[in-house]
């Protein structure tokens, strides 16, 4: 209650500011010029901050608005018609342009981008009579309203804005968006669509860009080229980067600290630059995730509250009637063939990783992929799930040809855990878990999925540690937490890379319970583990591989019994 | 004046520019992981130190040696004080101290040398060169010869068994430590180096246009562009600079400066859409 | 701030009595950013003014106070600057800015104060409260223009840059050359380029007799040095901005054969016929002289034009702090400089064509261009 108190107070301070005149340099001009820009900087932030993509376009898609306004004013249109259409369009361009940007990856995506900056700027140049050309673009529209009137227009847009991004970066996708920040492997593997959320959140992140300098063009009453250019989208990332990429309040506290920083320097005179130098340099070397970050890791009072990154919930606890079978099982009986795979192959640059194998598993059955290192385990569950092209041979999954589906779509049937565990260090055990779910069950409500999730890492004796982020968590729980994320919902087939490493022998019970649990439920279990001990417990049958080639194939403790598989893992003595 | 012959002259020079500073960040970037925003500083210091000694009257054989010595300084000791001591923080937050420190460095060439821009005397004096109805000055044949030569020799140092070395130092510096290689040094050499190419670029262009307090960012633009175009890698650096270059004096030449930046960056885009087609997940430069 | 309480010493310790209130003038000059070489040195004008000024006594008692505030040649930047010179009781805005940031700082002027400007492409309208000392770049070009007929030559080579001042200068001589006859080429060349040989090469034909580079910013030099490179003959005729010492020293070892410039005859004392303007010139040139060691060049000129219509104003007008009382005064009193700076009720520009000379490098010094041949 009093946190919550406290930070009302400051907030009102922190409007109040201009009022008070308290800080020097802090006017009412500089204030309205600091809340628009962090309006626009809440979309950089989300596109840049919270999924990574390093974009440096986004000065452009500020810049836009004014411009199409403008080109459509000169075309007839009334001016209320020609901003809204100006927004509008520019919503659109980013639309369209977000599925080619987030398919470029890394350093491409900011090349780019950087290129669409450079376009966007070039092209205004270039038609002067419509933009105004390097003269600049007068936009008059905004001289209704006096300073302080646009202060509070701007601190309610600003507030309309954080609102929004609050709610429309949370819950799932919150989670979604972290997960392809961390692993985009993992990410598609868990099902998400990579292609589809980036271009969602490079779009919602030029909504925020787009309504900004809209409202700043109206409020400055010109707007010149260079403001949609590479140099303006350079200073803004190292913006959001001073406040703290990701926060909620970071790109306000960056766009305070520039700005401002900048005034102050300016009563150095000659001195300005070398002192805004000077005092980025100190702030990035003492704050290095940011003002924000800074904030938060000090754990100073309104510290945990401001960190807006770890998504913590209040469900813990296990409502009594909670059915655990919600989610539509992949209901099989033992006769059906759950996986299917046919004489397949895969060839890399003339090493033949995969020579023509051929199994089934059925669906309630558990089987094991064995061999040597370099065997071709991995490779073959690469294929499986989706991540890795097969050169010929086909992949059956419930009688359906599944060779050519992508990794993502794949999810709902096939759950699969990693050799090392690909989890988000940030987010909580059960959000880990609540990825997955996110994706295969959208048509559950949050309350049941979070309850699915922990329900499922019960199973696994880690309820207790739902809630805590998994980098301050162990390897084996881990392990642990990945093994549960892969087995929830209870999919068709339940893909296990060497679970048993690094778990101690309590952790081994409960995983032989839920790969029980899993077997009369109905789902098929493909394990690759070295642990022979393990699997002869566990598994009913399994396939022997040897650089590629299937050497035995059978029930468990024939193929071990098998005396080629002895000469492959010991070596022959002939 | 055969406007093609022209445009190729022209591009060429643009083009040598573009390998240099591409040549140097790429360098840097494989022994670091981190893309040094202060890169085009280098140039900057260079440029300015060579400027201002030439105005105090220092033979050439004096100031060009100390300009470029001032900007292998500067790199190395962005990497020595700065990045060094922190070189386990996350790649962003190193990027975003490269910045800072370009950002430093402006101001203090403001402060010291003040906002005019400056320049110095060729290097290699002597009538024009005409070569197919193109014109270009003596001294940007050897531009085009030493800039694409020195970019050149830096990619095959990477390919080299001292290359191998830069590079492990990037990829797993405790492995490479393990293996006995003295990474502090690789990387203070691969900075150094940087800083040696930032330099000669100026050496070499600032005669034939000026240099001011803030130029350094903007050379800094084009060799990322350059380099990134090429995805960082050492091979494509020199193709892709000198390929920007002529691509935009080919543009001016045809289609007047006003179509350069529209055209030649929609057709940027294009390539790294081709680039990219078949890399699937994830990239290089996370924040 | 310091120096004013320096000056407050100074004037207290000289005749012990208080000095009245300070005359309050902001101005807006980008110091940093492309426009630096510009906007500071304007700035250092006014600034050695403000000094010269409050050692002599001030006006009328009042000491001078300047408030420099940088807009870094940016809209958004610019109108902070304006709204807090205001605030801070700036009874006078002198701007050295550039067309955007001015733009967007004169809807904020509505009533009052009164702002002045030499930025030749800012073309105030007449019943707003925002003057213009220099002659507009149309004039600029007339002024070319003229030069061409009198040697009876019809042709030019233009190269313009893709920037602001380059936009303008693209259609001032759209306006200009074909109404005078004047067949000419342009070329326009990219802020970025290394390289200036592209568009001289495209646009320098054998026969034409001047080529005109109206490209003010930093990378001026690069058309200068490339006209050498390429081995041109015809003269070179360079923008007023680059009318400077520091100029000079960036193309020295690159020289053409001829350089020309446009700018204001003050530039070069001989083309000024009354003996006020020269005064005032000889007395600047060497006062700013010894104050910043450093020659007057046409942007200190331009700058000094700023501060002696301040001085006009703060002398003359009873009340400064009335807009209406300064714009009347400005419309209906010839202001002297350097040159005479007149406005009228239908005019908010000062300087015109016949103010205007084209100019020629000789032997160290700008002095009045000779003929083309």
């Amino acid at each position: 209650m009093i946190k919550w108190a406290l930070i009302a107070l400051l907030a009102v301070f922190l409007v109040a500011l201009p009022y008070l005149g308290l800080l020097p340099g802090w006017t009412f001009s500089l204030a309205t010029t600091v809340v628009l820009q962090a309006v626009a900087l809440i979309g950089l932030n989300l596109i840049f901050g919270v999924v990574g993509m390093l974009a440096f376009g986004q000065a452009a898609f500020m810049a836009l608005p004014a411009y199409i306004a403008a080109v459509l004013t000169e075309l007839g249109l009334a001016f209320p018609v020609a901003l809204v259409g100006g927004f509008v369009i520019t919503v659109a361009v980013a639309g369209l342009v977000a599925g080619v940007f987030v398919r470029l990856p890394g350093v491409y995506l900011a090349v780019g981008s950087l290129g669409f900056g450079f376009t966007v700027e070039g092209l205004a140049r270039a038609f002067p009579a419509w933009t105004g050309g390097a003269s600049g673009l007068v936009f008059p529209y905004g001289r209704a309203l006096n300073e302080h009137e646009w202060y509070v227009v701007a601190v309610v847009l600003l507030v309309i804005a954080l609102l929004a991004y609050a709610w429309v970066v949370s819950g799932a996708r919150w989670r979604c968006l972290r997960t392809i920040r961390h692993d985009e492997l993992a990410a598609a593997v868990l099902g998400i669509d990579l292609t589809r959320e980036k271009a969602r959140a490079f779009t919602i992140g030029s909504v925020f860009a787009a309504a900004g300098g809209l409202f700043l063009a109206l409020y400055v009453g010109v707007q010149i080229p260079e403001d949609a250019g590479v140099t303006r989208s350079l200073e803004q990332i190292g913006t959001i980067l001073l406040g703290g990429a990701g926060f909620l309040f970071g790109p306000l506290v960056g766009a305070a600290v520039v700005n401002w920083l900048f005034v102050v320097a300016g009563y150095g005179a000659r001195y300005e630059l070398l002192i805004y130098g000077v005092a980025f340099l100190a702030v990035v070397l003492y704050a290095p995730d940011g003002i924000m970050g800074w904030i938060t890791a000090v754990r100073l009072p309104f510290g945990g509250l401001l960190d807006q990154r770890n998504s913590v919930s209040e469900i813990t606890v296990l409502p009594p009637t909670f059915d655990q079978g919600a989610v539509a099982a992949a209901a099989g009986n033992s006769d059906e063939i759950c996986l299917r795979i046919d004489n397949l192959s895969r060839r890399f640059d003339g090493l033949l990783a995969i020579d023509q194998v051929t199994f089934d598993v059925r669906a309630g059955e558990i089987f094991t992929l064995v061999g040597p290192n370099g065997a071709g385990k991995t490779t073959l569950f690469n294929i499986i799930s989706g991540i890795l092209a097969p050169s010929s041979g086909t992949v059956y999954l419930r009688g359906l040809d599944i060779t050519g589906l992508r990794v993502d779509r794949r999810a709902p049937d096939i759950g699969r855990s990693f050799q090392v565990a690909r989890l988000v260090p940030e987010l909580s055990a059960k959000s880990n878990v609540l990825v997955r779910l996110d994706q295969i069950a959208p048509h559950l409500g949050e309350r049941e999925r979070h309850h699915l999730a922990l329900a499922q890492l019960d199973r696994f004796g880690l309820a207790m540690l739902a809630d805590r982020p998994v980098k301050e968590l162990s390897l084996g729980q881990h392990k642990l937490i990945d093994l549960a994320r892969a087995a929830v919902g209870d999919p068709a087939l339940v893909l296990l890379d060497e679970p048993a490493v690094g778990l101690t022998e309590s952790e081994l019970l409960h995983l032989a319970a839920v790969l029980d649990a899993l077997q009369r439920r109905g789902s098929a279990v493909l394990i690759v583990e070295h642990n022979i001990e393990f699997v002869t417990r566990v598994a009913n049958r399994g396939i022997v591989l040897d650089s590629g080639r299937p050497i035995a194939i059978g029930p468990v403790k024939e193929i071990f019994a098998d005396q080629k598989v002895r000469d492959a893992y010991f070596g022959a003595l002939t | 004046m055969n406007p093609l012959s022209q445009a190729v002259a022209s591009g060429l020079m643009s083009g040598a520019v573009y390998a240099l500073l591409a040549a140097g960040l790429v360098l840097a970037f494989h022994t670091s992981r981190v893309v040094n925003l202060a890169h085009g500083e280098a140039y900057a210091v260079a440029g300015l130190v060579a400027s201002a000694l030439s105005g105090y009257g220092w033979p050439r054989y004096a100031a060009l040696p100390a300009a470029l010595l001032a900007a292998v300084l500067f790199l190395t000791s962005l990497e020595h004080f700065l990045l060094r001591p922190r070189r386990d923080w996350p790649v962003g937050s190193l990027i975003l101290i490269t910045l800072a420190t370009a950002f430093l460095m402006r101001g203090l060439l403001q402060v010291v040398i003040g906002v005019d821009p400056l320049s110095f005397p060729r290097l290699f004096v002597g009538p024009p060169v005409r070569i197919l109805g193109g014109i270009i000055p003596l001294q940007g044949i050897f531009l085009i010869v030493i800039g694409l030569g020195t970019a050149a020799g830096v990619l095959l140092l990477l390919r080299s068994p001292m290359g191998w070395r830069l590079r492990a130092t990037a990829e797993n510096p405790e492995m490479a430590a393990l293996l006995g290689i003295n990474t502090a040094r690789m990387r203070l050499l691969a900075f150094g180096i940087a800083g040696a190419l930032g330099g000669l670029g100026a050496l070499l262009l600032v005669p034939l246009v000026s240099v001011d307090y803030q130029s350094g960012l903007g050379m800094t633009l084009r060799g990322f562009i350059a380099a990134a175009i090429g995805g960082m890698s050492p091979s494509w650096a020199i193709v892709s600079g000198v390929g920007l270059g002529l691509a935009e004096a080919l543009v001016t030449t045809y289609m007047g400066a006003l179509a350069q930046d529209p055209i030649v960056f929609l057709a940027l885009i294009g390539v790294a859409v081709w680039q990219s087609r078949t890399i699937m997940f994830g990239g290089s430069v996370r924040a | 701030m310091k120096r004013l309480l320096g000056v407050l010493l100074v004037l207290a310790a000289i005749d012990g009595a208080h000095a009245a209130d300070p005359f309050v003038i902001g101005i807006i000059a980008p110091t940093t950013g492309p426009l630096a070489t510009v906007g500071s040195r304007q700035l250092a004008a006014v600034q050695w003014w403000e000094q010269d000024l409050n050692q002599k006594g001030g006006i009328n008692n009042h000491p001078i106070q300047i408030i420099a505030c940088n807009d870094e040649g940016s809209p958004d930047r610019a109108v902070t600057c304006a709204r807090d010179l205001i605030a801070k009781g700036s009874m006078l805005l002198l701007n050295a800015s550039v067309t955007g940031p001015i733009r967007a700082v004169m809807p904020l002027l509505a009533h009052g104060p009164v702002m002045v400007t030499p930025s030749p492409n800012v073309l105030p309208d007449a019943a707003t409260y925002v003057f213009q000392t220099s002659a507009s770049d149309r004039d600029i070009t007339t002024a070319i223009a003229d030069y061409l007929k009198q040697n009876h030559k019809d042709r030019l080579a233009m190269i313009a840059s893709t920037d602001a001042s380059g936009e303008v200068g693209t259609a001032s001589a759209a306006a200009v050359f074909p109404q005078a006859g004047i067949k000419y080429d342009l070329a326009r060349i990219d802020l970025r380029a290394n390289d200036a040989s592209i568009q001289l090469a495209n646009v320098v034909k054998d026969d034409v007799p001047l080529v005109y580079s109206n490209y003010s910013g930093a990378g001026a030099a690069t058309v200068v040095k490339s006209f050498n490179n390429l081995g041109l003959t015809q003269p070179l005729l360079i923008s007023y901005a680059n009318i400077s010492d520091a100029f000079i020293a960036v193309i020295k070892n690159d020289m053409p054969g001829r350089l020309l410039g446009t700018g204001m005859r003050s530039v070069a004392p001989e083309l000024l016929d009354d003996p006020a303007e020269v005064e005032r010139l000889n007395y600047f040139s060497a006062a700013y002289k010894a104050w910043r060691h450093e020659n007057v060049d046409q942007l200190a000129l331009v700058g000094l034009t700023l501060a002696d219509t301040a001085e006009a104003i703060l002398t003359h007008v009873g009340d400064p702090k009335n807009p209406d009382a300064v714009r009347d005064f400005l419309e209906s009193t010839p202001i002297k400089s350097v040159q005479t700076i007149r406005f009228s009720k239908s005019s908010h520009i000062g300087l015109h064509t016949a103010d205007i000379a084209i100019l020629e490098f000789k032997h160290g010094r700008w002095v009045k261009a000779d003929p083309l041949k």
